[in-house]
């Protein structure tokens, strides 16, 4: 166990990696999510398709083929690596991959929010002269959001498993910084075990939180 | 007020409505009845652009609802809703529910729409409410919040989609009187409703459906004790 105090810096520093990146996939990959379901219902045909393609692409192939193809395929006939820096691309490219991932997941979880909201709310809204953008933000998506806390928690604690799969593209997350350290001190046993207590410290934190977030909400009923 | 020519209206083959041609002047009370499946409810939903008809043709408030360049959403301001399951936004308090159409749509102040939410709910008899969530009131009262919620845009006509079918019977009184005082207010109105009592003691007209055409209309009292076609006989028989 001595290995891992001595090495702790260089775990912790990976550990605090794991938790940006967490951050920003969900953070980036919400924003997508949302943006593509609401592509995804809009009446304008052609938003509906590049939705629904970027949805199926997202979610038939493995993210950790996306994190190859953008950090590493997409470099060989792109001057990316100019244009971010050697050094900044691959982390650009490892937090954009995994939130485009992520967003395909959360678009299907908040078109199947907005969709399960009562039909009759919808009609009410438009019967006092609400317009299709003012219902979706002031009636649709609050009653929403409520039912779709818990699938989205879910997804969030997948995300931050998810990070693990930027090691093989390079960028010293927790993974990647286990793996160094047991290299050089062979300490299999005790680092993937502290390792494993990180991950899950982190998603039970998230789910706490949800769990908490969704009794507050229970207070305004529905 | 409005004017109905010649509506048809067809969900997929299904058609219901088939040539539906009547006149509703202002300050009108006109009471629809007839059996289920007779297309009144979706006439009623026509005539604020719930249901885009067919073919045919339906001037509100002289604005030509039909006419697909028309904007729908600003004339449903003028044309207030009640529906038979309430639909209040669950979401927001009984005062919120009130005020977010004048909010938003009609872009008054906060203070404003609150005072004139809070006439509203006196009238309905619901001022102690304010602060309540949708969930936490009886039926009755929760179709008595949805009338004030369409009389806070100022409409000036209201349709009413079987307002007290949904509501268990020591309820209905309550809607109905609230239906009632806004009748002698003269507010023009359209009521889908199986309450022959309020029909007649209020309705200035009934208009008998049936098979998706208006079988017979007159005044209640005509209508109900002479009624002269056939099926109108036979649908009052069963429910008089």
């Amino acid at each position: 166990m001595n290995h891992i105090w001595e090495q702790w810096p260089q775990i912790w520093a990976g550990f605090l990696s794991t938790v940006e990146f967490s951050v920003i996939a969900i953070l980036l990959g919400t924003v997508i999510g949302l943006i593509a379901a609401l592509m995804k219902l809009a009446r304008f045909a052609p938003a509906r398709w590049l939705s629904t393609v970027y949805v199926e692409l997202f979610r038939g192939t493995p993210l950790l083929v996306q994190l190859f193809f953008i950090a590493l395929g997409l470099p060989a006939v792109l001057p990316l690596n100019k244009w971010f820096g050697p050094q900044t691309y691959p982390l650009v490219a490892g937090a954009v991959g995994l939130a485009l991932n992520e967003g395909a997941y959360i678009t299907e979880i908040i078109r199947a929010g907005i969709l399960g909201v009562d039909r009759g709310q919808w009609e009410a809204a438009a019967s006092i002269g609400m317009s299709r953008g003012q219902t979706m933000r002031h009636i649709i998506l609050p009653q929403a959001f409520k039912r779709m806390i818990p699938p989205l928690v879910n997804q969030f604690a997948q995300t931050v498993k998810d990070t693990s799969l930027l090691a093989p593209i390079a960028i010293t997350e927790l993974v990647y910084s286990a793996q160094e350290v047991i290299s050089v001190y062979f300490n299999a046993f005790s680092m993937w075990l502290v390792v494993a207590l990180m991950y899950f410290v982190v998603i039970f934190l998230i789910t706490r939180f949800a769990a908490y977030l969704e009794r507050r909400l229970q207070i305004d009923k529905r | 007020m409005i004017s109905v020519e010649n509506l048809h209206k067809s969900f997929g083959r299904l058609e219901v409505l088939k040539g539906v041609t009547t006149h509703i002047d202002p300050q009108e009370v006109v009471v629809v009845i007839g059996p289920s499946g007779s297309g009144k409810s979706t006439f009623l939903r026509c005539l604020n652009g719930l249901e885009t008809v067919t073919s045919g043709r339906i001037v509100v408030d002289g604005v030509e609802l039909t006419d697909p360049k028309v904007n729908i959403t600003k004339l449903r301001q003028r044309v207030g809703m009640v529906f038979q399951r309430f639909n209040l936004f669950h979401h927001l308090t009984v005062l919120d529910n009130i005020t977010i159409g004048p909010r938003k749509v009609l872009k008054l102040s906060r203070e404003e729409s609150e005072s004139r939410a809070f006439t509203l709910l006196e009238k309905v008899g619901l001022r102690d409410k304010a602060n309540s969530y949708p969930d936490e009131l009886s039926g009755g009262q929760q179709q008595r919040v949805a009338i004030a919620r369409a009389l806070a845009m100022k409409p000036s006509v209201m349709l009413f989609d079987e307002p007290t079918s949904a509501l268990d019977p020591e309820m209905v009184g309550e809607v109905l009187q609230v239906m009632k005082d806004l009748a002698r207010e003269g507010m023009t109105m359209v009521v889908v409703t199986h309450e022959m009592g309020f029909a007649r003691e209020v309705g200035d007209r009934v208009l008998f459906m049936d098979g998706g055409v208006i079988v017979e209309e007159g005044k209640p009292q005509d209508l109900f004790s002479n009624p002269k076609e056939e099926r109108t006989q036979a649908f009052l028989s069963k429910i008089l």
